[in-house]
């Protein structure tokens, strides 16, 4: 299953997921997040997507996705805004549809609606939402927000104002129960995952299988969406990473030891080193001839803004061209 | 100089035209308000519908706002508080702080003029005090324990709005600001009331209470010529007030402008009834004057904010942080 007879050209974004090793540094975080989707806008990417943390847990500091993109909208004209992901599960779903609508209007269009069900029990726990509810949660929640979206009847003859028509086609999920994306008719977003969850090839077979009995005419949408770090090669960018990369895996692994560097960022999905061996790593992915997008998070935790920046230019300037002229179908 | 208070204006983001062209009239007219020296732009929420407003998310509204305006104040006026999850709202109040540079003002009430949404939203409208009461307590936890300072200072940004006398008691318990006017509420029987209960009960030594009064001000070359402006866009209050009990029988256009406490005329007409309006500069610290009817266009809009920033507020004390520049 490489290239299907479905298939789009692939598009190119980038995801901020606002990383500050300190609360204290939120603003300057938000400040720079605005410089990397200009940086991202001019040099041509198709899609800035930012993620959603809670009381900054991984050390994220934008709880607010949506207020972030509103902002920045006026700040940018044509690159499209996403979220990568919303954690469903602890928004209220119908104010969520208010807030999605009012940007998507006030974007021009340029919503894009990722959503997931969420793992961080810390979270959770601040919002008094059990952890265990979150698949019952996630589909109550996708029920009625995709309902609102469309314009349907929420309660007698109320429907949400303002009128969104298209936004419905802009709903992103990350899930492994990829038939349910595909026959809710949203994109499929593959984010890393840990070695013992079922592989993305699978997941994209699923996916694409009822894809095409729903949809034939229609192009599938998936998305690909993975730590980048382009650097002078390797080693370089194993000392810059390593620290952050530790810290997050003894989060599971408590006694996870700097010798096994190379494995854990293997097992996170990372592709590091000089951007040709980036391109040569990515070239050996069985997944990316299926992915309609293509989506890179150029910092972990303590990237300094220039640090981002640097990062996100080797990616547009070396690696998307590399990686388009490879998997590019159209 | 010090103002005597501070002026400030509220608009329900009322669907003129397309709603992008409604959102960039929205910019446009806090952009016209700050540089008339305008303090405070409040934005109404209205949910689904039913609402006349294309606004469920202020809050968003006001980060578009935020990006294109410097030092006006970005209020919600107001959220309605049982359909909002208090730590999410927490949260989106904070981001929009810190990127407004610290210029966040929350209005908060408990819904009683949404009714019909109320079971859109699985809220049960007859609990709506205890539910507002007990996510207001959330709410002002979140602030309260931030290790954010864009967080905390919010604790001290908070404005209820409610038409009884308990609800003004607990705005003051709770040292938060007040707000009448939202609704439509007699300025002698039921405003005025509220407003001494509120300052009453007011005991906080290290801060001063802040009452926000909200009028209708729509300034015209006379009062006839106001109210034939108004004409068509009053007619439905009309039937409203009827069904609320508040007008019986045949209902003139000026008795309409007269219940919904409309100011209206030539700078003039509009001072004179400014001053004699009984719940208004002798306890106000924020003056939110609304100029915008179903049909005003923003240019409409804006020229009425002109007027009273420039000709009218000045009658009362108030000058643009602007004038003289």
């Amino acid at each position: 299953m490489t290239k299907n007879n479905g298939k789009t050209k692939l598009t190119f974004g980038f995801l901020n997921r606002f990383y500050t090793p300190s609360i204290n540094t939120t603003l300057s975080a938000y400040h720079s997040g605005l410089s990397l989707l200009k940086q991202a806008e001019q040099t041509g990417l198709t899609t800035g997507w930012v993620a959603q943390h809670h009381f900054h847990t991984e050390t994220g500091a934008l709880p607010s996705p949506l207020v972030w993109l509103a902002h920045a909208a006026q700040h940018t004209r044509h690159i499209q805004l996403g979220t990568a992901v919303i954690i469903l599960p602890l928004e209220p779903a119908l104010r969520l549809a208010e807030d999605a609508a009012v940007l998507n209007v006030l974007s021009d269009g340029r919503l894009e609606l990722g959503l997931g069900k969420g793992f961080d029990t810390e979270s959770f726990d601040h919002f008094g939402i059990p952890v265990e509810n979150r698949n019952k949660l996630y589909d109550d929640h996708i029920a009625t927000l995709t309902n609102a979206l469309a314009g349907k009847n929420i309660i007698d003859d109320l429907v949400l104002s303002p009128p969104v028509p298209d936004l419905v086609h802009k709903i992103w999920e990350s899930s492994r129960n990829s038939c349910a994306v595909a026959e809710r008719g949203n994109g499929l977003i593959l984010a890393p995952q840990p070695p013992d969850k079922p592989a993305h090839s699978l997941l994209i077979e699923q996916y694409l299988n009822t894809w095409r009995t729903q949809k034939p005419q229609t192009p599938a949408r998936i998305a690909f969406m993975r730590a980048i770090i382009p650097g002078a090669d390797k080693k370089t960018v194993e000392a810059e990473i390593g620290s952050d990369i530790l810290r997050y895996v003894r989060r599971f692994i408590p006694e996870a030891s700097a010798n096994s560097l190379q494995t854990y960022l293997k097992n996170a999905g990372v592709f590091w080193g000089h951007p040709e061996e980036i391109i040569e790593d990515l070239s050996q992915d069985p997944t990316l001839g299926s992915v309609s997008h293509f989506a890179a998070q150029v910092q972990t935790f303590s990237t300094s803004a220039d640090q981002a920046s640097h990062r996100l230019r080797l990616y547009t300037e070396q690696i998307v061209p590399a990686i388009n002229s490879l998997f590019g179908g159209a | 100089m010090t103002n005597p208070f501070k002026l400030g204006f509220l608009t329900h983001v009322s669907a003129d035209a397309e709603p992008q062209i409604t959102y960039n009239n929205l910019i446009k007219l806090f952009v016209a308000a700050e540089k008339f020296g305008y303090e405070s732009g409040w934005i109404a929420q209205h949910h689904l519908s039913r609402g006349t407003g294309l606004s469920p998310s202020p809050l968003l509204l006001l980060s578009a706002i935020a990006a294109h305006t410097q030092h006006i104040h970005l209020a919600t006026g107001i959220t309605v508080l049982p359909f909002e999850d208090p730590i999410r709202l927490a949260e989106d109040a904070t981001v929009l702080n810190s990127l407004s540079n610290k210029r966040v003002q929350l209005g908060l009430g408990s819904g009683g003029a949404n009714v019909v949404s109320f079971p859109a939203f699985n809220v049960e409208y007859e609990k709506r005090s205890d539910i507002f009461n007990n996510k207001l307590n959330v709410l002002q936890n979140q602030f309260e324990n931030s290790s954010l300072p864009d967080a905390q200072i919010l604790r001290k940004k908070l404005w209820h709005s409610h038409s009884t006398p308990e609800g003004a008691v607990l705005a003051a318990h709770q040292s938060n600001g007040f707000l009448l006017g939202t609704a439509v509420h007699n300025p002698a029987t039921v405003q005025k009331p509220l407003a001494e209960a509120y300052l009453n009960t007011w005991d906080n030594k290290n801060e001063k209470p802040r009452l926000g009064i909200i009028r209708a001000v729509f300034p015209a070359t006379d009062r006839q010529t106001a109210q034939q402006e108004l004409a068509p866009d009053l007619k439905p209050f009309g039937d409203w007030l009827k069904r609320e009990k508040l007008a019986a029988g045949e209902i003139s256009v000026a008795d309409i402008i007269d219940k919904l406490n409309v100011h209206h005329g030539s700078v003039g007409d509009i001072t004179s009834s400014l001053q004699k309006d009984p719940c208004l500069f002798g306890y106000l610290t924020d003056f939110i004057v609304v100029v915008q009817s179903a049909s005003s266009t923003i240019d409409d809009a804006i020229k009425r904010l002109d007027i009273i920033a420039n000709e009218i507020a000045p009658k009362f004390g108030w000058q643009s942080r602007y004038s003289g520049q």
